[in-house]
């Protein structure tokens, strides 16, 4: 156990300090080598909205332009249904050639009986991954060593704000913030900005059950979310949680839970933040172009921003980072799989291709490439800032290493837990106990 | 046997897409799902045999097991007589040789053939949210309507309503029933100076009580297997508070959200003797307040 911490604590900060370190290599040498004589039709599955799925039926016209007797077949979905969907074909051995593949989701489906091995198609230069920081492609292992997805895209979580709010408050005299701050420093914030907001506005989002916001609070106060499969935080961590948002809710900073439950589930037109309601919420940060262009309509003249979560009290930052890739289907067969490698190429490796994607689903995961598209003109403001404030932040992330099904498990338990103390159910105790109950329990019966 | 098969090889054959699907479809993944209920399987790995532990468990330890249960039988308890009552109400209303009838019932029975749908349960969300047009109308008149779908006071009330609204199935068959009542014992009660609360209780409901009881099996049926209105609603999780954790979105999240395939498989196989003891329930009662025309007495 104390050297899978070991080999996770060093991967972690491998992965957070090289991807910096390595925004000023050179360019890669563009795509591997185009094979014109490259045939067959395989399967794309990918995962997410409108803006994605056009951008992705843009960069696969381009690859099957420059391939002609290639066809990708299209398959996406919402996040939920995505991965229902890759359970039940991984079942029936049906799965896509090319799978869209994420580290959160991994430990769960790295087997070579659903997603074929990658090493040897590294080593024999059918896949290229040159440019990719080696922390981020070892991101990408299973927990046998085996290399199961190439990476095209880094996330990292943060916050989102009204601009226009933030500059009222100001006006008037409360402090902007100015990261780094503490988690104190950020509830003393949110407290003083509250009467600068329009009536009935809540100052943030109730964020007691994200788990996003519930792991950087973890691992901001020195603690680990996971322990190999077992919980790795203590019960004092989650309880001082609950109380931080609690004291936010009764104070009227933070919404109420109905509030919360009803935000939570909502569209972004529907939601608080895009209607005047609230000041700050936490949503991906590379949903920011598409939060934006929403709110351009619902709210006219509102523009957002974005802002890292706050650190622990001694400064630790505790933002989760990982990685999305492209992986191999077990069952695809032989004759399509150089076809599947070239296609991973042209999505990790094309500047064109990239271009078009401008970082949609995390960071491009080559430097040089989100160098390039942060300073093009022709990328949108948001994605710039998005490009930004990830090179800023890399280098102090802090990654998490999500055993099989800890995702969903910590999700459903959180959830649950603070909805029971936030409705009044559970004392902070009682819901930090029936936390950590419950997601031990799921993280055992997944483990064995 | 060969000369009976000779005999009747026309009939298998023309029985046989329905035989296969049978047989294929449907027992063949009723007895799989029976084994897999004793086994920890998890759909990426191979079964392994736990015998009897998902239901030892389930019914020692799973407080969310209990928890769906309550939900769902509040949900049965509550939605299945307000929709029997509506439903018949209805269609009493339009057995009064009303002009136009066909378009009445045509226009009642729509919420059934959309009931089912996610598309139904996702206006029904639209209605019910805070900004909905529930809570608009509500505006109109002064009042601030609460969050309907985040508050577990009222998001269990939000699915009766939505289940009542699909009255349509069972108010046409209470028409049908309505219709066959003859009309000679209702004269005959007024004759007799009985007034419409008499004649309803003396008469309607005991002829129509073969309809009834076949319209509350049907529904209570219906009743316990609803998934997608609290799905959709819910989120996939039953919240608020679990309040729509009904028993099939529990299920749901343990074979698809967690991959217990073997857990939920379980649940699965308790869903359906908890519906077959109610039906039986159901079937024995009806021999004290069930009357059919034919019987002996």
């Amino acid at each position: 156990m104390q050297e899978f911490r070991l080999k996770k604590r060093v991967a972690g900060s491998l992965l957070a300090t090289s991807i910096l370190a390595l925004s000023m290599a050179v360019l890669p040498n563009g795509a591997a080598a185009q094979d014109s004589d490259l045939q067959g039709e395989i399967r794309f599955s990918w995962w997410g909205g409108q803006v994605r799925n056009d951008k992705t039926d843009r960069i696969i016209q381009l690859f099957e332009g420059q391939h002609p007797n290639v066809s990708i077949v299209r398959e996406n979905a919402d996040w939920s249904p995505y991965w229902e969907r890759l359970t039940i074909q991984s079942t029936g051995n049906n799965q896509p050639c090319a799978i869209t593949m994420q580290t959160r989701w991994l430990a769960t489906y790295a087997r070579p009986d659903i997603l074929m091995p990658l090493d040897e198609l590294v080593e024999n230069g059918t896949l290229d991954v040159s440019g990719i920081p080696e922390p981020v492609l070892n991101s990408a292992r299973g927990a046998d060593g085996n290399l199961y997805m190439i990476p095209h895209g880094v996330f990292y979580f943060a916050l989102m704000y009204n601009e226009q709010m933030a500059q009222t408050a100001a006006d008037a005299g409360v402090a902007p913030l100015d990261y780094p701050y503490t988690w104190d420093e950020f509830a003393e914030y949110l407290t003083a900005i509250l009467p600068h907001l329009p009536e009935g506005a809540a100052s943030v989002h109730n964020m007691g059950r994200e788990q996003d916001a519930f792991v950087t609070w973890v691992q901001s106060h020195g603690e680990e979310v996971f322990d190999g499969s077992n919980v790795g935080f203590t019960k004092d961590v989650a309880v001082q949680w609950f109380e931080y948002w609690e004291a936010l809710r009764t104070a009227g900073v933070t919404e109420p839970p109905e509030v919360m439950i009803s935000d939570n589930s909502a569209l972004i037109e529907e939601s608080n933040i895009a209607n005047n309601r609230g000041f700050m919420t936490n949503r991906p940060p590379n949903q920011l172009g598409s939060v934006q262009t929403t709110v351009d309509t619902v709210s006219p003249g509102t523009t957002i921003g974005i802002t890292p979560y706050p650190v622990g009290p001694d400064g630790t930052v505790g933002m989760d980072i990982g990685a999305n890739g492209i992986a191999i289907g077990a069952s695809c067969d032989e004759a399509r799989v150089p076809v599947a490698a070239e296609w991973i190429n042209f999505w990790t490796q094309n500047e064109e291709a990239a271009g078009i994607y401008e970082s949609d689903n995390g960071v491009v995961s080559i430097p040089a490439l989100a160098t390039a598209q942060a300073e093009d003109p022709d990328t949108q403001p948001t994605q710039v800032e998005h490009i930004e404030l990830y090179q800023e932040l890399i280098d102090t992330a802090n990654p998490v290493f999500w055993p099989a099904g800890g995702y969903q498990a910590l999700t459903d338990t959180l959830n649950r837990a603070y909805d029971a103390v936030a409705f009044g159910q559970l004392t902070p105790e009682q819901g930090a106990d029936q936390l950590i109950a419950d997601l031990q329990q799921q993280l055992s019966q997944a483990a064995r | 046997m060969q000369k009976f098969f000779r005999r009747n090889f026309a009939g298998y054959a023309f029985l046989s897409p329905w035989l296969v699907g049978f047989f294929l479809l449907a027992i063949g993944p009723i007895l799989a799902s029976l084994y897999l209920s004793f086994t920890k399987y998890n759909v990426v790995r191979p079964p392994q045999w736990l015998g009897l532990d998902h239901y030892v468990y389930m019914f020692q330890y799973d407080q969310r097991f209990w928890k769906a249960l309550q939900v769902t039988f509040q949900f049965v308890v509550i939605s299945v007589p307000l929709k029997l009552i509506f439903a018949l109400g209805v269609a009493m209303a339009l057995d009064k040789g009303i002009r136009a009838i066909g378009w009445y019932r045509a226009l009642f029975y729509l919420p059934s053939i959309l009931g089912g749908s996610i598309a139904v349960a996702i206006l029904w969300r639209q209605l019910f949210n805070y900004d909905g047009v529930i809570n608009s109308i509500l505006r109109l008149f002064g009042a601030e309507g609460p969050y309907w779908l985040a508050d577990p006071k009222y998001s269990l009330w939000t699915l009766i309503v939505l289940a009542i609204w699909q009255f349509g199935s069972p108010m046409l068959i209470f028409l049908a029933g309505l219709r066959a009542i003859p009309q000679e014992l209702y004269e005959a009660a007024e004759i007799d100076a009985a007034g419409p609360v008499k004649k309803f209780f003396a008469i309607t409901v005991p002829l129509l009580a073969p309809v009834i009881f076949f319209n509350l099996v049907l529904q209570m049926i219906e009743a316990f297997k609803s998934f997608s209105g609290a799905f959709i609603i819910s989120g996939g999780s039953g919240a608020p508070l679990d309040s729509l954790l009904f028993f099939t979105v529990y299920l749901y999240n343990e074979a698809f959200s967690f991959l217990r395939m073997g857990y939920a498989s379980a649940l699965a196989w308790v869903l359906l003797l908890i519906i077959a003891l109610f039906t039986a329930i159901a079937f024995w009662t009806s021999k004290y307040w069930v009357h059919y025309e034919n019987e002996r007495g």
